[in-house]
């Protein structure tokens, strides 16, 4: 008897001690796992629009090429210039090498948005709140028992038994999720430093190399159809000059877009969405911080799903 | 050595923009047309070769961030041994439940 009476108060000073272990701010990595996801989610639409500017760089100059021979019949096609180098009918510009270079950083910025998200459980959300509740339950059970066999003894012993069981799932359920914010404090952290070098490159990829490229080819394109159109216009029927001012409407369009859409968003979009991972990291994830972390991502989704959407647009070639 | 594109490609645009301008007779505008086209060839190649030189530097990039993600990985894998020890203290749990059940009725 006295020594269930020990028992219980045993009972009472843990449940009051993983009562006190508990953090009133309840800041736990559980927070992490919707921005995460999100970040994963925009950083895949990211990459898929990246990848596909990246993809169509040889393609558009040979477009382009074609395009000029269509409003210009005094140009021939050919494989290889006068002077014997490879036209963009069959030459590559830009060298496939160069463009796997790109498409591998991007391919692994997905990888990295992807691991964040497993060490943050966006995968599989229930994976640790379960293993610490069956634990508990189980506990639970055993405690149960231990008092069973204990005889009749102090009545009050049982009173212990389910509030301790619980406040032992949750402290070992918070052990868990403090592991787990831990590592992805660390990992965000560590990461930084590469996501951001990768970016500045892809950023000024797409300023120096891509933006120019676009452009000027849109330019050209409207130029020629301009060039073609006043050139000829006496000698085109209605329809022809229909189908002519058609064409010159849609380049015009497509200049417009380039001008307006600025593919280099998506770049500056993923970046200031992983600022706000490592800011939120930074900050001991506090509450005001994990609403300026939620409303970041809500805004990068957004800001990719608009560029990417424009960047398909601007995907078609001069011709379409 | 850099080379400023984006004047390049102001001068190109200006060229094609001069081109389609009312202000001017249509000869100079095939020609603008022209030097239009003579300079985007010219801005091309010095595009394609900056993208090339910068290969390098995506390729180092590349390196780092695998590394980065190895240790991502390495962190994911260290989490879930965490998690099974856990649910390997729930089965020994179980196990010293259905012990407990035995050693009740033995008493009993």
């Amino acid at each position: 008897m006295r020594g269930m009476r020990g028992g219980a108060r045993a009972l009472g000073g843990a449940a009051l001690a993983l009562a006190l272990v508990l953090p009133t701010g309840c800041k736990t990595p559980g927070s992490f796992r919707e921005p995460v996801a999100r970040f994963q989610a925009g950083n895949t639409e990211a990459s898929t629009a990246l990848g596909q500017y990246y993809s169509e760089l040889n393609r558009f100059e040979r477009d382009l090429y074609l395009d000029e021979r269509l409003y210009d019949t005094s140009l021939e096609v050919l494989a290889s210039d006068a002077a014997g180098r490879p036209t963009p009918l069959v030459g590559k510009l830009f060298s496939p090498e160069s463009i796997q270079a790109r498409m591998d950083a991007i391919a692994l910025l997905g990888v990295y948005a992807e691991r964040l998200a497993a060490l943050a459980g966006a995968e599989n959300p229930g994976k640790l709140p379960e293993a610490s509740q069956a634990l508990g339950t189980q506990l639970g059970a055993l405690g149960t028992q231990l008092e069973s066999l204990g005889g009749r003894g102090d009545a009050t012993a049982s009173r212990y038994v389910e509030p301790v069981t619980t406040l032992l799932g949750v402290a070992t359920s918070l052990f868990l999720e403090a592991r787990q914010g831990a590592a992805l404090q660390k990992a965000i952290e560590q990461g930084a430093p590469q996501v951001n070098a990768i970016l500045d490159l892809l950023e000024s990829d797409l300023v120096d190399v891509l933006g120019p490229q676009r452009l000027t080819g849109a330019k050209q394109a409207l130029a020629s159809r301009v060039m073609f159109y006043n050139l000829n216009r006496e000698k085109l029927s209605l329809a022809e000059r229909r189908a002519v001012l058609d064409d010159i409407r849609r380049a015009s369009d497509t200049y417009e877009a380039l001008v307006v859409a600025q593919p280099v968003e998506v770049a500056r979009a993923l970046r200031d969405a992983h600022q706000a991972l490592l800011h939120f990291a930074r900050s001991e994830r506090k509450v005001e911080s994990f609403e300026e972390l939620s409303a970041a991502m809500q805004s990068f989704q957004g800001r990719v799903q608009t560029a990417a959407a424009a960047v398909q647009r601007i995907s078609t070639s001069p011709k379409e | 050595m850099v080379f400023d594109t984006q004047t390049l490609t102001r001068v190109v645009e200006r060229c094609f923009d001069l081109s389609m301008s009312g202000a001017l007779p249509a000869e100079t505008r095939a020609q603008y047309n022209a030097h239009g086209k003579r300079l985007r060839e010219l801005l091309m190649q010095l595009l394609g070769a900056r993208f090339d030189a910068n290969s390098a530097e995506f390729k180092q990039a590349t390196d780092a961030m695998h590394q980065t993600n190895h240790a991502l990985s390495e962190a994911v894998d260290d989490l879930n041994k965490v998690t099974q020890a856990v649910a390997r203290v729930t089965e020994l749990a179980g196990f010293l439940d259905k012990a407990l059940g035995v050693a009740k009725r033995v008493i009993s």
